[in-house]
C-alpha cells in the first residue's frame, strides 16, 4: 500500500472580524424569533404549491426577467415593440399547457386536471425548447436587477432539472424573504416596543400567517425582496433613536438602502421618511455628547450612509446605460407625463377617493368604495380566486375595529412615551406617508393609461408597512391590560384559521 | 369543562382553534355536483344560432376525464329540444348521452349513458332535435384560423362534499409542479401543519416565559 501523500497543513483561514460579528449578532437573535421566521417560510413554501405556476401576480413577466438573466447574465433591455419577442420558447410552452391566459382570468377554468395534460407539458417541457427569450415585460422590466438576480441563482441551481423545479426553487426563495421579513418584523418591534416580549411574538406571527404576505412571498416576484429590505430599514430606525446613530449603523442602513433600491423602486418612497429618521436621532447623539455645533456634526453618520447606498446604486446605474441599454433609473418613461394630466382637483379627488368613501359634491370616479376594496384584499383577494363569504368579511371588520381600538386605547395609556417618542414616531409616519404617495401617483399615471377602473389599485403595495402591521398588533395585545393572554391568544388564533382558511379558497379555486 | 392547570392562553388556543375546526368543517361538508373537469372555453358571445329543424354541432380538442358522468354544455334556449351527444376518439365512440326535450337557461347538462374507461382526447358532436323555440350557441368566437367553440364543462356522478372530493383534489394537486404525485398534497398539509403548530408552540412558550 503506498503511503498517502503527505502536504503541508493549510492554515486554516480566519474569519474577518466583521463576519465574526455578523456571526455573533446572529447568534445572539433569540429563538423565538427564529422561530417567526421558520413559520412564514413554511407557510409560504405551502402556499408556493397550491398555486399553478404562473397563477401569481405577474409571474410569467417576473419569470421572463429571471430567465433573461440566467440565461444571458444581464437584466432585459427597453426595447421597441416592433422588436420584442417576449417570453422564451420554453416559458410560451409552458404556459400554453398550463392554460395560463384561460385559467387566469376566469375562476370557473380549470388548469391542469387530468394526467394527460400533465403528460403533454411534461412532453413539451423536456422537448429541449430555447430558454432565450428577449425578457421584455411592461411591469417588470424597468425594474432593478438584484431580486432577479438572486432568483436567476435559484434558477441555476436547479441547472438540469425541469422548468417546474427551477420555478419551484425560485419560489422558494421568495419564501426565504419572507421568513427575513418575519424575522426583521420581530427585531423591530423588540426595538420600537420595549418590554413585553410576548407581544413581539404575537406582531410577528400576525405577519407570518398573514395570507396574503404568503401569497406575495411564495411567488417569483421582487416584492419578497422588497419587504425584507423594508422590514430592515424600519429596525435600523428604530435601533437608531434607541441605542443612537453609530458608525456600525450608519453603513449597515446605507447597506440596506442599496439592497431595497436595487430590490424595487417603491423603496424609494420610504427613504424620505428614514433620512430624517437618522438625522434626527445623530442630531440627538450629538446633543447628548455636549457637541456644540450638533446639527452640523449630526448630518456627518447620515452622510455615511447615504455614501454607502451610493455605491452599489452608482455601479448599477452606469451598468444600465453604459452596457445593459436601460434607463438610468429604471423607471417607466412617460409616467411622469402621465401623472400630470388632469387638474389638481382631480389629483386630490382621486387620492382621496383612493383610501376613503366619496363625500358629496365630489366626482365619482370609481365604481365602488376603494376603502372597502383594499380592506377585502388585505383579508383575501388572491388574484380571480373566490372571496370570502360576506358575513367573514363583515366578521373581519368587527375584528379589525376591536384590534385598532386596543392599539389606541395602549398609546393613550402611554401618551407620556409616546409624547417623549413623537419625532420617531413622525419619521414612521412619514414613511408610511412616502409610500402612499408614491404608490397613489402609480395608480394614477397607470389608469390615465388604462382606465379609471380601480383594478390596479391593490393592497400588497402597502406591504412595505408590514412592520407597522406588526406593531399594531402587538400594541392592541397590550392595550388588552389584564387579558392580554386571552387577547393575544385570540389574534393568534384568528392568524392561523385565516390563514388556513384562505389556503382552502385557493385549493378550491385551482383543484377543486 | 375541566380547565385547570391550563393557563388562559392555552384556553384560548383551544377553544379558539375548536371553533376554527368546526367553522371549516361546516363549508366543507355541504354537498354539490363536483366537476371533472372543463375546456375552459370564456363565455363572451353568441357564437351560432341552431336552426329550429335540428342540426349537429361537432368540437375538437376536447379533453373527456375518465370520471365524467355528464357534460354542461353553453346552449341557451327558452324550451330547448332533445339532445343527443357523442365523444369519438380516433373514430372510435366513447361516450355518448341523451337528454329529454324540454330544458331552459344558459346550459343544459346531458347524462352520459356510456363514461369513457380513462382520460381521453376526443372530439364532442352535439345534435340537437327539432324544436319550435330557438337554441343559441354561447361560447368564444372564432379567431381564425381557430374556429367559435362552446363551452363543455364534465361534471362528476351525484353530489359529494369537499371531504369526498380529497382524494381527486389530491391528485389534480400533485399536477403541474415540480415533482408529480398526491405527495404534493401530503407536502402542503405537513409544511401548513408544522407552521401552525410551531406558531402554537412558539406564543405558548414566549408567554410561559414572561409569566
Amino acid at each position: 500500500m503506498s503511503s498517502p501523500a503527505v502536504s503541508a497543513p493549510r492554515p486554516r483561514r480566519r474569519p474577518s472580524a466583521s463576519a465574526r460579528g455578523v456571526a455573533a449578532r446572529l447568534r445572539g437573535v433569540p429563538a423565538a424569533a427564529w422561530v417567526c421566521a421558520l413559520v412564514a417560510f413554511l407557510n409560504a413554501a405551502a402556499w408556493s404549491l397550491t398555486s399553478p405556476p404562473f397563477q401569481k401576480p405577474d409571474e410569467p413577466a417576473q419569470w421572463a426577467y429571471v430567465e433573461h438573466l440566467a440565461q444571458t447574465g444581464r437584466p432585459p433591455a427597453e426595447a421597441p415593440a416592433s422588436v420584442r419577442v417576449g417570453e422564451s420558447p420554453e416559458e410560451q410552452a409552458a404556459m400554453r399547457d398550463l392554460r395560463t391566459n384561460e385559467v387566469g382570468p376566469d375562476p370557473a377554468n380549470t388548469g391542469v386536471w387530468l394526467a394527460l395534460e400533465q403528460r403533454r407539458l411534461q412532453h413539451d417541457l423536456r422537448a429541449g425548447l430555447s430558454r432565450r427569450g428577449d425578457g421584455y415585460s411592461f411591469g417588470a422590466t424597468p425594474q432593478p436587477p438584484l431580486y432577479y438576480a438572486l432568483a436567476a441563482g435559484a434558477y441555476r441551481l436547479a441547472g438540469g432539472g425541469t422548468f417546474l423545479q427551477r420555478m419551484a426553487l425560485a419560489r422558494l426563495l421568495s419564501a426565504l424573504l419572507g421568513g427575513v421579513t418575519v424575522l426583521l418584523s420581530w427585531l423591530f418591534l423588540r426595538e420600537a416596543l420595549p418590554r413585553r416580549p410576548w407581544t413581539w411574538t404575537v406582531g410577528a406571527l400576525v405577519v407570518a400567517l398573514q395570507p396574503m404576505f404568503a401569497w406575495e412571498t411564495s411567488a417569483v416576484n421582487p416584492d419578497a425582496l422588497l419587504f425584507a429590505a423594508s422590514a430592515a430599514l424600519f429596525l435600523c430606525v428604530a435601533r437608531a433613536f434607541r441605542h443612537g446613530l453609530d458608525r456600525r449603523l450608519a453603513v449597515a442602513t446605507g447597506l440596506v438602502v442599496a439592497v431595497g433600491m436595487l430590490a424595487k423602486l417603491t423603496f424609494l418612497s420610504l427613504l424620505p421618511g428614514a433620512a430624517l429618521a437618522l438625522v434626527l436621532a445623530a442630531v440627538r447623539c450629538e446633543r447628548s455628547r455636549g457637541s456644540e455645533r450638533p446639527a452640523l456634526a449630526g448630518l456627518r453618520l447620515p452622510a455615511l450612509a447615504a455614501a454607502v447606498a451610493a455605491g452599489p446604486l452608482l455601479v448599477v446605474t452606469l451598468l444600465n446605460v453604459a452596457a445593459w441599454q436601460r434607463p438610468a433609473i429604471g423607471l417607466i418613461a412617460g409616467n411622469g407625463g402621465r401623472f400630470s394630466q388632469g387638474s389638481l382637483l382631480r389629483h386630490l379627488t382621486y387620492a382621496w377617493e383612493s383610501y376613503l368613501p366619496r363625500v358629496p359634491g365630489m366626482a365619482r370616479l370609481f365604481d365602488h368604495d376603494m376603502t372597502l376594496a383594499h380592506f377585502d384584499e388585505l383579508i383575501g383577494r388572491f388574484g380571480t380566486a373566490p372571496s370570502f363569504p360576506a358575513w367573514l368579511m363583515h366578521l373581519a371588520v368587527g375584528v379589525a375595529a376591536v384590534v385598532i381600538v386596543l392599539a389606541l386605547r395602549e398609546l393613550a395609556r402611554s401618551r407620556a412615551v409616546v409624547r417623549r417618542r413623537l419625532g420617531e414616531l413622525l419619521c414612521y409616519a412619514a414613511m408610511a406617508a412616502g409610500l402612499q404617495l408614491l404608490v397613489t401617483a402609480q395608480y394614477y399615471a397607470t389608469e390615465v393609461l388604462f382606465g379609471n377602473t380601480g383594478e390596479v389599485h391593490q393592497v400588497r403595495y402597502f406591504f412595505p408597512l408590514l412592520p407597522l402591521y406588526a406593531a399594531v398588533a402587538a400594541l392592541a395585545v397590550r392595550g388588552a391590560g389584564r387579558r392580554m393572554y386571552v387577547v393575544g391568544g385570540a389574534i393568534v388564533v384568528l392568524a392561523v384559521a385565516h390563514d388556513v382558511w384562505a389556503q382552502l379558497l385557493l385549493v378550491g379555486r385551482f383543484y377543486g | 369543562m375541566r380547565t385547570a392547570g391550563l393557563s388562559p392562553l392555552a384556553v384560548t388556543l383551544v377553544l379558539g382553534l375548536g371553533a376554527c375546526a368546526a367553522g371549516i368543517f361546516a363549508v366543507l361538508a355541504p354537498a354539490t355536483q363536483r366537476r371533472a373537469g372543463s375546456d375552459d372555453v370564456e363565455v363572451t358571445a353568441l357564437v351560432a344560432e341552431a336552426p329550429a329543424g335540428g342540426s349537429a354541432r361537432c368540437q375538437g380538442g376536447e379533453l373527456l376525464p375518465r370520471d365524467a358522468a355528464a357534460l354542461r354544455i353553453s346552449l341557451r334556449s327558452a324550451r330547448g329540444p332533445a339532445l343527443g351527444v357523442v365523444a369519438l376518439a380516433g373514430g372510435r365512440r366513447v361516450a355518448s348521452g341523451r337528454r329529454a326535450a324540454g330544458w331552459s337557461g344558459a346550459s343544459v347538462v346531458v347524462p352520459l349513458a356510456d363514461r369513457p374507461a380513462r382520460d381521453v382526447a376526443a372530439r364532442v358532436c352535439v345534435t340537437l332535435g327539432a324544436s319550435g323555440s330557438r337554441v343559441d350557441v354561447l361560447g368564444s368566437p372564432a379567431a381564425p384560423p381557430a374556429p367559435a367553440r362552446m363551452r363543455i364543462d364534465y361534471l362528476r356522478a351525484g353530489r359529494e362534499s369537499w371531504f369526498s372530493l380529497l382524494p381527486s383534489i389530491a391528485a389534480r394537486l400533485g399536477r403541474a409542479h415540480a415533482w408529480s404525485g398526491p405527495s404534493v398534497a401530503i407536502a402542503v398539509a405537513l409544511l401548513t401543519a408544522l407552521a401552525v403548530a410551531l406558531a402554537l408552540r412558539v406564543a405558548l412558550a414566549e408567554a410561559r416565559e414572561e409569566r
